[in-house]
């Protein structure tokens, strides 16, 4: 009898999430469990020490007046470090970030994590979320102290980007957990006479508005060509730059760049750079003590 | 409410540090740990089913709406409340108050296994595409184990939080038997208790009114009172829910001795519905009917009780079972107590005329000792509604086939329809459940009231 009475009203809580996912009854009670159980996660992230929310919220305020105080802050060093790079990372593309904390991760199927900055930082729904590397993924609901993240690798996601020499358009998806090779995204390109290569470069394309993604965020890089051309559209796995496995410090882009980035805000491609290739050059008429000449190309 | 509380804390710390730190884990082959599956695990191995299944929707909402949460709500608490409700199920074979140990952890691992698969399945059907068939093969396997190592370090502590909330098991008589209670047992065992095979006292059955503090008890005398006058025999049972001191089935050592010294009144063994194999001895079979063993107990007449109406005491209804008043049975009016044993002295009852009629009538009356409290005059007829066992029966008669198979009897205590306008609803039904509901707060006991009857008992049987 009880169990019933439970199960109808766990069925009708999906029903009703299912069909309209923004009615107001489910999203007061998020609302409500996001205030409650944000300042508990807060508390608990807090204690189990994998993230310094107290700290973030002073360190921004150093970021905004002096970079330099940075190291003054009491970061634990990978914190440290990850900020750095997430503002080297932001001032190349000249975004504006509110820089969070992951303070919980979710549960099952979805991949979303909680960050410790919310209404009051300033962050809205449907804004780009980055890392050090690149791109994390898309705010998709924000409370007054969290904000909940949607993960690039979420089956949900899909991000359209610009592939880094050849400017060809496509989108990657997400491939939920323990897909075909974890973490990877899978890339697909609109032009279908194009060739993807391995060690091609990603980054994101503008959305409309900048919305939820602004332009220019690397994205990853292509790890393997799945089916390349002769009229299929090319599909390829992309290894994503952020490391979704360590995510701690990450940045919101509250405000979108003045100029697209394009690909600046890339790091220096594997395969741009020049290969050096060794040519040995004898000269046959030369003295036997004569030394071969080293002659860089490429 | 100890235990309503218990569960509460642990189910938000579970939560809390589910979502902040176990998921957190990069373990060898991606599996994570499902603390607040565990947690609810533990707790309904520990608390039942229904106190499982609520705790479990409980804590799978939570999980639900604790930010990141799920995209669809209420999906982890359709998974934790099944699952919850079926760890419940399983309370027995833990046994109860829960042991430690791999018995535990086995029906834990289980457990968990299954709530993986369930949610990973839910999560297919519903957002299909977010987990692929081979991304959960994959995963399942390592989830299980992640939980399995540590369900080993959760179960435990769980199981444990919850005896101590529990409190002590107040069963003084049989947790240390005294010599008088051993030879009392041993009388009321020769009277038709059942008695368990191994000869280790257990704790004693009863069928109790739990929750309303006012509530009688089926199976167990008033350890206070004074062993209460046997009464003309052929009156119906009076099962008198809220009334302080009516009960079914006291004890049946006292049976003879009317007259004897007060001495507080060990339990009768009383036993309610079918045994577990390897238990106590199983109830018989009735002769006659196919169908099984029903017991209903009938109000003797309305016409004598009022409500709210302090009536004298008179030991107007005995027993119904404790006291072998009477070897002769009787069919009391209205529904007549058919197929089962009613009272602790049915053994010897039962030759007498209990097989012509399919089974037995209360053996005993039930007896009032004290004007009954606001409740009085309320007429409760008990109902089995099916599988019903034994109440307070004794050993099956020789010859007689046996059932092996466990079966958990249903009991409902039904308000006895009343013409008199104003009185109290009629027709009202109340459950009898076998199990007790600790996690169930007084005053819902309160509200509960005019449905009457909040009458429970604990499983097994006991006796040596």
């Amino acid at each position: 009898m009880l169990l019933g009475v439970l199960l109808a009203i766990a069925l009708g809580l999906i029903a009703v999430s299912y069909t309209g996912g923004s009615s107001s009854v489910v999203r007061s009670l998020r609302t409500t469990a996001g205030s409650v159980f944000g300042g508990l996660e807060r508390a608990a992230s807090a204690v189990t020490g994998s993230g310094s929310s107290g700290q973030v919220a002073a360190l921004q305020r150093q970021v905004i007046q002096l970079r330099s105080e940075l190291s003054q802050a009491r970061l634990s060093r990978s914190d440290y470090a990850q900020l750095r790079r997430l503002l080297q990372l932001a001032g190349k593309g000249g975004y504006r970030i509110e820089a969070a904390n992951v303070i919980a991760i979710g549960q099952g199927g979805q991949q979303t994590v909680t960050v410790d900055a919310g209404r009051a930082d300033g962050i809205r729904p449907q804004e780009t979320v980055i890392d050090g590397q690149g791109l994390v993924g898309e705010v998709i609901s924000v409370s007054a102290q969290t904000a909940t993240v949607q993960l690039g690798t979420d089956s949900g996601t899909v991000v359209g980007v610009r592939l880094a020499p050849s400017g060809d358009v496509g989108w990657v998806t997400g491939q939920g957990p323990g897909g075909s090779g974890p973490g990877l995204l899978r890339l697909q390109v609109l032009n279908t006479s194009a060739r993807l290569s391995q060690g091609e470069q990603l980054v994101t394309t503008a959305s409309v508005n900048d919305r939820p993604y602004v332009p220019g965020v690397p994205v990853g890089v292509i790890s393997k060509v799945v089916t390349n051309g002769a009229g299929l559209t090319p599909v390829a796995l992309v290894r994503p730059y952020a490391d979704y496995a360590t995510l701690a410090v990450v940045g919101i882009v509250v405000a979108r760049p003045h100029h697209n980035p394009r690909y600046s805000v890339l790091p220096p491609s594997p395969s741009a750079r020049p290969t050096p290739t060794v040519t040995v050059t004898v000269t046959p008429g030369a003295s036997p003590g004569a030394t071969p000449t080293l002659t860089p190309g490429g | 409410v100890r235990r309503v509380i218990l569960s509460a804390v642990l189910v938000i710390i579970a939560v809390a540090f589910q979502l902040t730190l176990a998921n957190r884990l990069a373990l060898p082959g991606g599996g994570q740990p499902d603390l607040v599956l565990l947690v609810v695990i533990g707790l309904a191995l520990s608390g039942g089913p229904a106190a499982g299944a609520l705790t479990g929707f409980a804590a799978g909402l939570c999980l639900d709406l604790a930010p990141p949460g799920s995209p669809l709500l209420g999906e982890y608490a359709l998974v934790l409340c099944l699952i919850g409700y079926g760890c419940g199920l399983l309370r027995p074979v833990v046994g109860r108050p829960a042991r430690v140990g791999p018995v535990l952890l086995a029906c834990g691992i289980i457990a968990a296994a299954a709530g993986e698969a369930l949610a990973a399945a839910l999560t297919m059907a519903l957002s299909p595409g977010s987990v692929s068939l081979a991304a959960a093969r994959q995963l399942l396997p390592a989830a299980v184990l992640a939980d399995a190592v540590a369900g080993v370090v959760v179960l435990p502590l769980v199981v444990l939080a919850a005896r101590l909330a529990d409190g002590p098991v107040p069963v003084p008589d049989a947790a240390k038997p005294t010599p008088a209670a051993i030879r009392e047992r041993q009388q009321a065992s020769a009277e038709g208790a059942v008695a368990r095979p191994g000869g280790k006292p257990r704790r004693g059955p009863r069928l109790r009114g739990s929750h309303v503090p006012g509530d009688g008890w089926i199976g167990r005398a008033q350890q206070s009172g004074a062993v209460p006058a046997p009464r003309a025999p052929g009156g119906a049972p009076w099962l008198r829910a809220g009334s302080r001191a009516s009960w079914i089935g006291a004890e049946a050592a006292a049976a003879g001795s009317a007259g004897a010294p007060r001495r507080s009144v060990p339990p009768v063994r009383l036993r309610l519905g079918r045994g577990r194999p390897g238990g106590p001895v199983p109830p018989p079979r009735p002769a006659r009917r196919a169908a099984l063993p029903r017991i209903s107990f009938s109000a003797a007449s309305t016409g004598r009780t009022g409500l709210g109406r302090a009536r004298p005491l008179t030991p107007s209804a005995g027993h119904a079972g404790g006291l072998p008043v009477s070897g002769r049975l009787r069919r009391p009016r209205g529904a007549a107590l058919r197929g089962g044993y009613a009272g602790g002295s049915a053994q010897r009852s039962a030759s007498a005329s209990g097989e012509q009629a399919g089974g037995f009538a209360a053996s005993g009356q039930a007896h009032r000792t004290r004007p009954a409290l606001a409740r009085a005059g309320r007429p409760v007829r008990l109902r089995s509604r099916r599988r019903d066992g034994l109440v307070g029966g004794g050993p099956p008669p020789p010859g007689r086939r046996v059932f092996r198979r466990p079966a958990t009897p249903r009991f409902r205590a039904r308000l006895r329809r009343r013409r008199r306008p104003g009185s109290y609803r009629g027709g009202a039904v109340a459950r009898l459940r076998m199990s007790r509901r600790p996690w169930m707060p007084r005053w819902v006991g309160r509200l509960r009231r005019d449905r009457a009857s909040g009458w429970r008992g604990t499983r097994q049987t006991g006796g040596s």
